[in-house]
């Protein structure tokens, strides 16, 4: 095997965006996001791609719904208030069920917050993309390859299902670096400007792109929203059976389960492997799709075997804990482990968890 | 194998690219391999930071509470972080800045990095004399390996190479 390279996430993402066939970006430069748009100003140059820094973030997600509806793979990134300028526009995206991909690099904090990793926007993508409550596939990767994986493969999903797709990054993934290997360029071919949501490149071209009462997704005619929302939940239901993606560790033997997406659940995996030295027999169900939330792994706990659960979120409030504790056997006593505020998950804290529900000291 | 290593020192002393080389020769030695660095603020004066943890298996956690080797490269620092040491770990100090150092239950390595740097020919080579110590030390990375990266990394400029790989020796030598 070929040794890796050792990139960190947030260019190795932007490598692998680009050769996953993203010719243009918008961006507006926020921490821990900047990475991203300094290297995809010069590297998107190279491939004959459009990179676009623009005054907002508001006008980046709206620049991002133009080049979705030309026939662009897409994408933007932002981080912390950046991600609140571009609802608007998400929004829109959903609801014209637009391809396109949005990187938020989470960092600590409501308002300005601060520069330190989070997971705190996990509510604001994974219930609704903006207002009007319609959603988008969303990731949440836990290591600077897996990162890679999820954005290879991004577009793909966005085409077929025709859809935003959103992965939620985080400060520490962004700027850590991590051995890789980056994917060869994937072969693009002229037949994607004929898509249906694709706008013609004759300007008197006029097309059809959805079977509604009344012409197109953005008709505000109340039966027409009501038509269109039925169907768009149609392909979301979908997504539950086909586009579920998460990891098992350990879960063969185990008897306490820990639960968590992204950094929080790397770094549960030390914790584990502690514990699992010290004869508890734990083992962690990570979701990687966020929407669709992996619900069957997680309905099929079996309170006569599982002892507790344990949600490890770098959140305060708790969201993605009420998401697991709704699909969780009532009887399998559950707790949350958290931190915010860029303050990351700790080790010992988890051990120390476990521990107390396993009855030690 | 598991092994953590925390690098600070104040902004300009090298400490990221300190890191980064370390990572980068773990990396090159087939360890799995994270670096962390500390940004936003802390960038701005006071004490710059990185974590690397390098093992032979999947890496969990970036970030440590109690390190295997803490490389100090100022006084805030040593102040900051003398005590995210493991017991029985290795704490290397520039004595240049930090005087009495003191630590219990850990090995203290010493090197005066402003002198070794001057015999290496430049004042900034500080980083490079250390990088060479801690490998030497540790021997979680070959000699060869950390050699081969410097030169990858830092080896554009006959000039610069030169210097590095005096003050690579130094701090190689200084181990012994």
């Amino acid at each position: 095997m070929a040794k890796k390279e050792l990139w960190k996430g947030n260019e190795a993402m932007s490598e692998t965006a680009l050769r996953a066939g993203c010719r243009f970006f918008s961006g507006y430069p926020i921490t821990p996001q900047t990475p991203i748009t300094e290297y995809l100003a010069w590297r998107l140059a190279e491939v004959d791609g459009v990179f676009i820094q623009a005054e907002s973030e508001l006008a980046a997600a709206t620049m991002l719904l133009g080049a979705s509806i030309a026939g662009t793979r897409a994408l933007t990134a932002t981080a912390g208030p950046g991600l609140s300028l571009m609802t608007e526009s998400l929004s829109c995206l959903a609801s014209g069920r637009l391809p396109a991909v949005i990187v938020d690099v989470q960092r600590g904090g409501a308002a300005t917050g601060n520069l330190q990793g989070a997971q705190s926007d996990y509510n604001m993508v994974t219930k609704t993309l903006g207002h009007g409550g319609l959603k988008g596939l969303v990731y949440g990767p836990s290591t600077v390859e897996e990162l890679c994986d999820i954005i290879y493969d991004a577009w793909d999903k966005a085409e077929k299902y025709r859809t935003p797709v959103f992965i939620l990054s985080d400060a520490s993934l962004g700027q850590m670096m991590e051995p890789v290997d980056i994917k060869p360029f994937k072969q693009l071919d002229e037949s994607r400007f004929d898509l249906p949501y694709v706008i013609g490149r004759e300007q008197s071209e006029k097309k059809v792109i959805q079977d509604t009462p009344y012409a197109g997704p953005y008709n505000t005619m109340s039966e027409n929203l009501d038509y269109n929302y039925r169907k768009y939940n149609e392909v979301y239901e979908k997504w539950k059976e086909d586009e579920v993606l998460y990891e098992e560790y350990m879960m063969d033997d185990a008897e306490y389960v820990i639960i968590g997406w992204g950094m929080a659940a790397r770094i549960s995996k030390s914790a584990i492997r502690n514990l699992r030295k010290k004869g508890i027999k734990v083992g962690m169900i990570r979701p990687i799709s966020l929407f669709p939330l992996p619900e069957k792994p997680l309905n099929a706990l079996d309170a006569k075997k599982i002892k507790g659960v344990l949600v490890v979120e770098m959140a305060i409030p708790a969201l993605f804990y009420y998401d697991v504790k709704a699909q969780i056997d009532k009887n399998i006593p559950i707790k949350a482990n958290l931190h915010c505020g860029g303050y990351l998950s700790q080790v010992d804290e988890i051990e120390e968890d476990i521990m107390k529900m396993a009855g030690g000291k | 194998m598991e092994k953590s290593y925390l690098f600070a020192g104040s902004g300009g002393q090298g400490v990221q690219t300190l890191g980064v080389l370390v990572a980068h020769a773990s990396n090159e030695e087939g360890h799995f391999t994270t670096f962390l660095p500390a940004y936003g603020g802390e960038m701005r004066g006071g004490t710059s930071n990185c974590t690397i943890k390098m093992a032979d298996e999947e890496i969990g956690s970036p970030e440590e509470k109690l390190y295997d080797n803490v490389i100090v490269l100022n006084k805030p620092s040593y102040d900051r972080f003398k005590g995210r040491v493991k017991k029985g770990g290795n704490l290397f100090i520039n004595t240049a800045l930090i005087e009495d150092a003191q630590a219990d239950g850990v090995n203290i390595i010493s090197i005066n990095l402003s002198e070794a740097a001057k015999e290496a020919g430049s004042d900034k080579a500080l980083n490079i004399v250390m990088y060479g110590l801690v490998l030497a030390h540790t021997k979680d990375i070959s000699l060869e390996n950390a050699e081969k990266v410097l030169n990858d990394k830092l080896g554009k400029k006959e000039q610069f190479r030169a210097v590095n790989k005096k003050a690579f020796d130094i701090g190689v030598n200084a181990s012994k």
